[in-house]
């Protein structure tokens, strides 16, 4: 049997991943400050390409294991919305919120006061300022674009925004949350708050639907490797070779 | 492969419930004083194929892992803050909040509810209700041969009497404040109750300096429905709900390629 089944075969295996990261990059179309996960494909053999193989062991080589997932850095539309407590981070900026499971970081912005006056997440995490939890006086807040957050002019504090090493990828928590090793997140440079604003997923549709269709082509060309090897390999390793001797 | 049929499922449901949403904002497009709502979506949790930061080798780590989302799912939805149109009515119980507050009404059960919407008339007793029958609290009584009632933008409530010139004082309408509006929980008729969420309200005198407002009499306030925004919203809803039942086929279609594999 040639390896070329077994290839394929890991190769189905990626490609259905790969659909499962579309599906979910596709149904969070309207998550707030959701950031798309991009997948990297690896080639079964390392350095396959050198060895005289087949042009169907070639292909076939190519998209075998899902090596890993990146999430997509680019910034997703701004929605004006009114709130004062709706914030969207320009550039590549994330919140720190402290979770019950440790600190975690968003883009999701949209926040709101506690019974007890705390600036948290919708989730009910308190968002972190410089001195920690923020409480807001009653008034009208406002938050300026460095993060310093005041009341009818007085100000109460700045909220912390971090920025992730280039090459590095926050893991993934669900509900809008990431987490880090702390020595990954340093204090945001370039990042600008937006006040009355909130980030849309940075999924684009065009590009998700068409990362769908080549899976599905991927895969049925991967199939019909597979029937290849399957089918007509073997039909003439059994069938036909025997017949020429 | 039916991971995908179920995060697709899920955002499916998620857009449905956004098209609810956005019915029911349409729907009160031209309710006075009424609050649009937005929902907010989050990911679902997602599994771990290879853990990002886990050794690679002795000496390196793995940089992204691979992670795979299950999905969205609606979190919560808040209500949108931002203030209603003004349109002239001329009638002097036609009240509006310019500012953050909410009137105080009486329900039949005792209990306290907050309106923005501050279109009152008078009972059979002269009192000040809501369109519904329910008194204004602190109730005001219009005495009987009023001919003019003046209310100021701190909420003073004065008349003049028929055959009197000097107005004089009935009452003092009060407002309330709540440190997050976006927390009450809407029961219909335009009335919101407080939650833990929402806070206790802080009540005052209109015009104060704690962010309730004033009040301007002869207007009425709108809703705060953004017809474009809704329409946006809902086209928005359309096609994610598309692009996702589009993920459904595709799996669908993979699954089926696999099950006639080798026939």
């Amino acid at each position: 049997m040639n390896s070329g089944y077994y290839a394929a075969c890991a190769g189905l295996r990626a490609q259905t991943q790969a659909l499962e990261l579309v599906a979910n990059n596709l149904a969070n179309l309207s998550t707030t400050g959701f950031r798309g996960q991009q997948p990297t494909f690896n080639s079964l053999l390392a350095g396959a390409p050198d060895v005289g193989i087949n042009p169907l062991n070639h292909a076939v080589n190519d998209f075998n294991v899902l090596g890993e997932t990146r999430i997509d850095q680019s910034a997703g539309n701004l929605e004006q919305t009114g709130n004062p407590l709706d914030l969207a981070i320009e550039g590549s900026g994330f919140f720190v919120v402290q979770t019950a499971a440790g600190i975690r970081y968003t883009r999701n912005g949209s926040f709101q006061l506690s019974a007890k006056s705390v600036l948290t997440t919708q989730s009910g995490d308190p968002v972190l300022g410089a001195q920690g939890p923020i409480t807001v006086p009653s008034g009208t807040p406002s938050i300026s674009a460095d993060g310093t957050l005041s009341v009818d002019g007085a100000v109460v504090d700045q909220l912390r925004m971090v920025e992730f090493a280039p090459n590095t990828s926050p893991i993934s928590e669900g509900a809008s949350y990431y987490s880090a090793p702390a020595v990954v997140a340093h204090p945001a440079t370039g990042s600008d708050i937006r006040e009355g604003m909130l980030e849309s997923a940075n999924v684009s549709a065009v590009t998700a639907t068409v990362n769908m269709i080549a899976v599905q082509r991927h895969f049925e060309m991967l199939q019909g490797a597979m029937s290849a090897f399957y089918g007509t390999f073997n039909r003439i390793a059994a069938d036909e070779l025997p017949r020429l001797s | 492969m039916l991971r995908a049929l179920y995060t697709a499922a899920s955002g499916m449901a998620a857009q449905e419930m956004n098209l609810d949403n956005v019915a029911n904002n349409l729907a009160n497009a031209s309710t006075a004083g009424f609050r649009s709502r937005r929902i907010q979506f989050e990911d679902l949790l997602y599994q771990n194929v290879l853990m990002p930061g886990s050794a690679a080798t002795q000496q390196t780590t793995v940089a992204a892992g691979l992670q795979i989302g299950l999905g969205t799912r609606s979190a919560t939805s808040e209500i949108v803050q931002t203030q209603g149109d003004f349109s002239a009515t001329g009638n002097p119980l036609d009240l509006t909040i310019q500012g953050q507050g909410f009137f105080q009404i009486t329900l039949p059960s005792g209990e306290t509810a907050y309106t923005r919407s501050g279109a009152f008339q008078l009972d059979a007793n002269g009192n000040m209700v809501t369109a519904d029958g329910n008194p204004v609290e602190p109730g005001i009584t219009i005495p009987t041969g009023a001919t003019s009632i003046t209310i100021g933008s701190d909420g003073t409530v004065s008349v003049t009497l028929a055959g009197q010139i000097a107005a004089q004082q009935v009452g003092v309408i009060q407002l309330a404040l709540f440190p997050n509006p976006g927390g009450l929980n809407s029961v219909g008729n335009n009335l919101f109750l407080p939650t833990t969420a929402s806070g206790d309200p802080v009540v005052g005198t209109p015009g104060g300096s704690e962010g309730l407002g004033t009040i301007e009499q002869g207007y009425l306030e709108q809703s705060n429905v953004d017809i474009v925004e809704e329409f946006v919203q809902m086209i928005v809803a359309q096609r994610s709900y598309e692009a996702n039942s589009r993920v459904v086929q595709a799996a669908d279609e993979m699954m089926q390629g696999l099950n006639n594999l080798g026939r």
